[in-house]
């Protein structure tokens, strides 16, 4: 093989051909050769990046230098006698290599940390942030949203529908502390089962999941669950939670024009507002709360979970979308009824609304 | 294939006369001006991946150009886009370090490889990528200035702004002058320290040292 030899003339390196000669390593140039004996050379790692083997000797005329490729030389080593030095060498190589590796999953670790701890910390700006935003901005925020549903979307106006959905809502309004009477609730033609609560006050339920309720006590569920989200400021945490990681990245990208695209972007995705398992579930405590102060049956707000939960089975569609940002519907039933358990003895009021005949009344105004 | 450079050291220029068939890889917009019977195409240096990580890390160009001569006597010229030298090396078989910028055009026994060599590269202002080149032919690179050949046996501390290539005998470390203050002041900043055998290219000029002296008329 090919080496580099150095020291023999002082004009730099010189090519040669590199072979073993019994327990010597010989260079040859230009039908010279300088031969490198395994007992008196000295042999280390060099070069850039430690891509070779350096062997050196003193000769008359000063040091000698021999530069091999490192891993096509190996053998040549090994043949001509080097293996205790070869061996000593690379273990110190690979000790100095383990130790720059730990340096560097510690310096992956420490950034993983620094993440983390930028992500607890932003939270709990965000928290504290939403909290500082006044409820009038919340409804102004939820008016505009609102109006633009109601742009494309055709509300209920039968009155035995829109008076059994007043009598649930101002049930559970009676018994919000504080009081709150920025609650609207608006009822809208759509076949798909679900509800949605704006920020602000405003809570939308389609005509499929009013007329999926067997019974008022589960609409009452329903809303108890969507007033909690209102009254949680959960459509704020949402934004922020979404606009918080496009913000962070473009902090630390340090491009600022990004910054003020998240805040755009994440107002722009109001209307697609989804909120997390977190907030989903909390809705759900506190709603069941909201039910035994009301003095209604909380099992309705179980039965129409469970029910759901049947629906969302493979074959079935259109309880899907409800139910696709919701918790799983088995864990849920399961805390729920844990939640139920824990309430105190409540005497049960029964809602006074004859559900069937507003069933089929919405089933007449859909055909 | 023939080649000629002139306007050395101050304005080097690459003269390349093609016979069909030839190839010659030029850096990504060094061409000046060809005859019509050269065929062009775009390659991406070193791989797609490395190319893309070249260019995410370290700011350079993806691509090369790759020239063929269609008849004898096709010519080209390739210029660089700094001021300076042209110089040429030889490749038999043997390796070299080159600054990622230096490249000007090769040769296509000559494999190009990115070659990342340490986060500590980062700190020499170089990037933490440099060409390694290996192969036969030839490769010509250019300089900001004129180019010199320094032997190291023992150590050489260069700026880092200075350098064009190494040979791989040679080992390097980025070192500060002296000690953290006058690291910091001096104004000369970190230093490539070589150690071991070998020749080193440098420039007389560079270009960061340019990129100061500029901004002080900028105010």
């Amino acid at each position: 093989m090919q080496g580099k030899l150095f020291g023999r003339t002082a004009a730099g390196g010189e090519s040669c051909e590199v072979s073993v000669a019994g327990a010597c390593l010989q260079a040859e140039h230009e039908e010279q050769t300088v031969r490198f004996p395994a007992e008196s050379s000295r042999l280390s790692i060099g070069g850039t990046n430690g891509c070779m083997f350096v062997l050196e000797k003193d000769g008359a005329s000063g040091t000698v230098s021999l530069y091999l490729d490192r891993p096509q030389s190996r053998q040549l080593l090994l043949a001509a006698g080097f293996a205790a030095r070869l061996a000593e060498l690379e273990s110190a190589h690979s000790a100095v290599r383990a130790r720059w590796a730990g340096v560097a999953v510690l310096v992956v670790a420490a950034c993983l940390a620094l993440a983390f701890a930028v992500n607890k910390v932003a939270d709990l700006v965000l928290v504290s942030a939403v909290q500082q935003v006044p409820l009038s901005w919340e409804s102004k925020l939820g008016a505009t949203m609102m109006s633009g549903v109601l742009a494309t979307a055709t509300e209920v106006s039968q009155r035995e529908v829109t008076a059994a959905v007043e009598t649930v809502v101002s049930r559970l309004k009676g018994a919000l502390e504080p009081p709150r009477d920025d609650i609207a609730v608006h009822v809208l033609r759509d076949d798909e089962v679900n509800a949605f609560a704006l920020p602000g006050g405003q809570i939308v339920l389609n005509t499929a999941l009013v007329a999926s309720c067997e019974r008022p006590e589960e609409l009452a569920g329903v809303l108890a669950h969507e007033m909690q989200h209102i009254l949680l400021r959960h459509s704020l945490q949402s934004i922020a939670e979404k606009m918080k990681w496009s913000i962070l990245l473009s902090l630390v990208i340090g491009d600022f024009d990004s910054v003020q695209a998240a805040i755009l972007g994440g107002a722009a995705g109001l209307a697609r507002l989804g909120h997390s398992r977190d907030m989903e579930r909390e809705a759900d405590r506190q709603g069941l709360l909201l039910l035994h102060r009301a003095n209604i049956d909380p099992e309705g707000m179980v039965d129409f979970f469970a029910r759901l939960g049947a629906a969302n089975r493979p074959e079935s569609s259109a309880l899907l979308s409800f139910a696709s940002t919701h918790p799983g519907d088995e864990e849920r039933v399961s805390y729920l009824q844990a939640e139920i358990a824990g309430l105190g003895e409540r005497t049960v009021e029964p809602l006074a609304i004859d559900w069937e005949t507003m069933r089929r009344m919405l089933k007449e105004g859909s055909s | 294939m023939k080649a000629a450079i002139d306007g050395n050291p101050d304005f080097g220029n690459l003269w390349l006369t093609l016979d069909a068939g030839d190839k010659v890889l030029a850096e990504s917009g060094a061409m000046a001006h060809m005859s019509a019977d050269v065929e062009v195409k775009t390659r991406l240096m070193g791989g797609f991946f490395k190319a893309l990580v070249r260019r995410l890390l370290a700011g350079e160009s993806l691509l090369v150009g790759e020239y063929t001569g269609r008849s004898a006597g096709s010519r080209l010229a390739v210029s660089p886009a700094l001021p300076g030298e042209v110089g040429f090396r030889d490749f038999d078989g043997d390796g070299y370090y080159f600054q990622a910028g230096s490249f000007l055009a090769s040769t296509p026994g000559i494999a190009l490889k990115t070659k990342f060599v340490g986060l500590k590269a980062l700190f020499s202002g170089e990037g933490a990528f440099f060409l390694y080149c290996t192969g036969t032919g030839r490769l010509w690179y250019n300089a900001y200035g004129a180019i010199v050949e320094r032997d190291v046996d023992g150590e050489l501390f260069v700026d880092t702004g200075h350098v064009v290539g190494w040979e791989p005998t040679l080992t390097w470390k980025i070192s500060g002058t002296g000690n953290f203050f006058s690291t910091m002041f001096s104004g000369e900043g970190l230093l490539l320290h070589f150690q071991g055998r070998g020749k080193v290219l440098l420039q007389t000029r560079s270009v960061g040292a340019l990129v100061s002296w500029t901004k002080t008329y900028l105010r």
